[in-house]
C-alpha cells in the first residue's frame, strides 16, 4: 500500500511529523440529512512500561482482572489521575520541609494545592499571579475589617471580591494576549480566602513580618513542592507505577515518627551554643 | 563577598544539654500525656475556672458571664458594683479580644489607658465576642467577665504595661521549670515571648531570677524601666508553686503550661492554662528541659500520684539552679 501528500502534487510517501490517523475503506464519518457535523481526535501523550505493553499485546482478548491499571481509564479521567498521583509525593515533600526544616506554612496542605496550579501556569507565571491575588485579597480584607463582620461573612466576601479580580484579571490579559493570565482559574479559591484570613490575623495581631514571613514560607514551600513535583521521573514513575504510593506513605510515616531537632531550632537555640573561642 | 554559614548550634551540644525540640515535644511528652478528650478543659476557660473553683485553686473571681444576645442589655446593671473588671472570650488564644475596664467616667468606662470606652462599644464588643471573633475557628462563644488582677510590689515596678506573670511548666504534676514574663513596649504589653517580651527564667528552688533573655539575647536590664533583673525574688513563691502543681489533679494533663499572677488584693492566682505550652522557657533559664522531665518519669511511677506538697519539694531539691 502507498500514501500520497496531497499537498505536494500527490508525491509517494509520508511528510515529517506525520500521524496517520486511519487507514481502511470505511469512512471516518458518514452523513446524511445533517449539518456542522464535526470530527474530533483528542491525543494525549503517554509512557507506559514495556511489561504491560507486551502483555496487552498478548491478550488482546480481555481478561479483567490483570488489566487493571490506570490506563484503563478514559483518557479524561487519565489526565485527572496523573495529576493526583503526584498530590502524595507533594505531600510528603510538606512533612519534610515542615518536621525536619522547619519551615512555617499558612494552612498545612495550601502550599500542594498551589504547587498544582502552577503546574497550569508555569512557575513563574504563578507566582506573579499568587502574589497578586493574595496581595489584592489582603488590601480588600483590611478594607473589610472596619466594618467588623462576622467569620464566614468576611471570609465569603473576599472570595467574592476575589473572584471578581480573577475575572477581570482574565479579560484583561485575553485582550493584551497574554494566555498566561487566564490560567488564574486553577488556583483554588477558597483555600486561597482562608489563606488571606490568616495571613491578615497574624497581620493585624503580630504585624507586617511574621505575616509576610509565613506568606513567603507558604510561596516557597509551593514552588519546592512543585519543583519536585515536576521533576521529569517522579510525573512518570507516581503515574507509571501507582505502587509507588505506598513507598511514599512508608516514608511519610517514618517522617511522622521523627522526634530529632529541626533545622530552624539549630539557630532557635543558638543561646545554647558554646561561646566562640577567639 | 564572601557567603558565610549562618550561625547555628551543633546538634550534638543541644542533645548533651537536654534541650528539647519542637518535635520531640509533640511526639513523645504531649501525644503521649495529654489525651485530646481533655483539651476543652483548657482551651474552654470557663470550664477551666469552675474545675479550679470545685477544686479550691484560687483564680480571678468570676464576675458573670454572657452567654446569650440578649444577656448583653443587662449587662451594665449586672457590672454596677464593679468599677474595674476584665472581659474576655472563653475560647479566645493569645489575649485576643481582651478588654481591661479600669474605671468609669459618668456613663461610660474607662481603659487602662485612660482613654474612654462608650456603652455601645462595649455591647458591640460583647456581641463580637458571642459571634465568635476572637475565639479560633470562628466558634460561637461566651464572654467571661471577672477580676482585673493588678500587680503587687515589687513585680509592679518590672512590666512596661500590664500585669507580669509567671509561667510554670508543670509535668505529670512536678514543677520542672518557671519563668517570669515581662512585657516592654516592643511586645506593646503583652507578654509572648515571641512578641518580644522578656523571659526571666526562675530557680525553682528559691523563686529568685537566674537569667533573662528577650528575642534571644541576654539582658541584664529591662529595657523600658531600667529595673536591673539580679535582685528579683518572686514573693510567695512556695504557695505559686503549689498552685502550678495542683493543676495537674485540675486537668489531668501531663505535659502542662499554667500561667499565674500575683495580685495586690487576692494574692497568688491561677490565669490562664495551656495544653501545648512552649519551648522558649528553656532559653529563659539557660536550661535543657530533657533531662528534669527524664526525673521526673523516673520519680512518678506508680498509679496514684503523690500529693502536690509532695511533689513541690521533690522539684525543689531536684531542680534547684544550683544542682547541676
Amino acid at each position: 500500500m502507498t500514501t500520497r501528500t496531497p499537498r505536494c502534487s500527490g508525491a509517494e510517501g509520508k511528510p515529517r511529523n506525520f500521524f496517520l490517523w486511519q487507514r481502511g475503506g470505511v469512512s471516518l464519518l458518514d452523513l446524511s440529512g445533517g449539518e456542522g457535523s464535526q470530527v474530533r481526535f483528542s491525543v494525549l501523550h503517554e509512557s507506559r512500561p514495556v511489561g504491560e505493553l507486551a502483555r496487552e499485546r498478548a491478550d488482546a482478548a480481555d481478561s479483567a482482572l490483570i488489566n487493571f491499571s490506570i490506563y484503563e481509564l478514559p483518557i479524561e479521567e487519565q489526565n485527572v489521575f496523573k495529576r493526583l498521583m503526584l498530590v502524595p509525593f507533594g505531600a510528603l515533600v510538606i512533612v519534610f520541609l515542615r518536621n525536619v526544616i522547619g519551615v512555617t506554612t499558612s494552612g498545612t496542605f495550601m502550599p500542594i494545592l498551589i504547587a498544582l496550579a502552577f503546574q497550569e501556569t508555569r512557575l513563574l507565571p504563578g507566582i506573579v499571579l499568587f502574589v497578586a491575588i493574595v496581595g489584592s485579597g489582603l488590601a480588600i480584607r483590611a478594607l473589610l475589617s472596619h466594618l467588623n463582620l462576622l467569620v464566614v461573612a468576611r471570609v465569603s466576601a473576599v472570595v467574592i471580591v476575589v473572584i471578581g479580580l480573577m475575572a477581570l484579571l482574565s479579560l484583561v490579559s485575553y485582550r493584551l494576549d497574554l494566555p498566561v493570565g487566564m490560567k488564574v482559574t486553577f488556583f483554588p479559591m477558597i483555600i486561597i480566602a482562608w489563606t488571606i484570613e490568616r495571613l491578615s490575623i497574624l497581620w493585624e495581631e503580630e504585624g507586617a513580618r511574621p505575616a509576610l514571613l509565613r506568606g513567603g514560607g507558604s510561596l516557597l514551600v509551593a514552588v519546592i513542592a512543585y519543583l519536585c513535583m515536576n521533576i521529569g521521573w517522579v510525573r512518570h514513575a507516581t503515574y507509571t507505577f501507582p505502587e509507588l504510593l505506598l513507598v511514599v506513605l512508608a516514608a511519610t510515616l517514618l517522617l511522622g515518627t521523627y522526634s530529632g531537632y529541626r533545622l530552624t531550632e539549630l539557630r532557635r537555640f543558638l543561646p545554647f551554643a558554646p561561646p566562640a573561642s577567639p | 563577598m564572601k557567603w558565610k554559614l549562618p550561625d547555628f548550634v551543633r546538634p550534638r551540644v543541644l542533645r548533651e544539654r537536654g534541650v528539647l525540640g519542637i518535635n520531640a515535644r509533640n511526639h513523645r511528652f504531649i501525644q503521649e500525656h495529654n489525651p485530646r478528650h481533655l483539651y476543652p478543659r483548657v482551651d474552654d476557660k470557663l470550664f477551666t475556672k469552675r474545675l479550679a473553683m470545685e477544686a479550691g485553686v484560687t483564680i480571678p473571681p468570676l464576675y458573670g458571664t454572657v452567654e446569650f444576645h440578649h444577656q448583653i442589655r443587662g449587662f451594665h446593671d449586672r457590672m454596677d458594683a464593679h468599677d474595674a473588671f476584665v472581659v474576655k472570650p472563653a475560647r479566645g488564644a493569645g489575649g485576643n479580644g481582651v478588654l481591661v475596664i479600669a474605671g468609669r467616667t459618668g456613663g461610660d468606662y474607662l481603659k487602662t489607658n485612660g482613654k474612654p470606652v462608650t456603652r455601645a462599644h462595649l455591647e458591640r464588643h460583647l456581641a463580637n465576642i458571642l459571634s465568635g471573633l476572637h475565639s479560633l475557628g470562628g466558634h460561637l462563644d461566651h464572654v467571661i467577665v471577672e477580676h482585673r488582677v493588678r500587680s503587687a510590689p515589687p513585680l509592679d515596678a518590672l512590666s512596661f504595661q500590664g500585669v507580669p506573670d509567671v509561667r510554670v511548666l508543670v509535668f505529670q504534676g512536678y514543677p520542672v521549670m518557671a519563668m517570669l514574663r515581662l512585657s516592654t513596649s516592643l511586645s506593646d504589653g503583652r507578654a509572648n515571648l515571641h512578641q518580644g517580651a522578656i523571659g526571666v527564667g526562675l530557680d525553682i528552688a528559691t523563686g529568685r531570677a537566674i537569667h533573662a533573655t528577650c528575642h534571644n539575647r541576654i539582658l541584664t536590664e529591662h529595657p523600658d524601666t531600667g529595673m536591673p533583673f539580679d535582685d528579683i525574688v518572686l514573693p510567695d513563691w512556695p504557695q505559686l508553686l503549689l498552685l502550678a502543681a495542683r493543676c495537674y489533679e485540675l486537668t489531668g494533663l501531663g505535659y502542662l503550661g499554667v500561667d499565674l499572677v500575683i495580685d495586690a488584693e487576692k494574692g497568688p492566682l491561677v490565669l490562664e492554662l495551656n495544653a501545648r505550652p512552649g519551648l522558649s522557657i528553656q532559653i529563659a533559664c539557660g536550661h535543657g528541659l530533657r533531662p528534669r522531665l527524664q526525673a521526673v518519669e523516673g520519680e512518678a511511677k506508680g498509679i496514684f500520684p503523690k500529693p502536690a506538697e509532695a511533689r513541690v519539694t521533690f522539684a525543689t531539691d531536684a531542680f534547684a539552679a544550683d544542682s547541676p
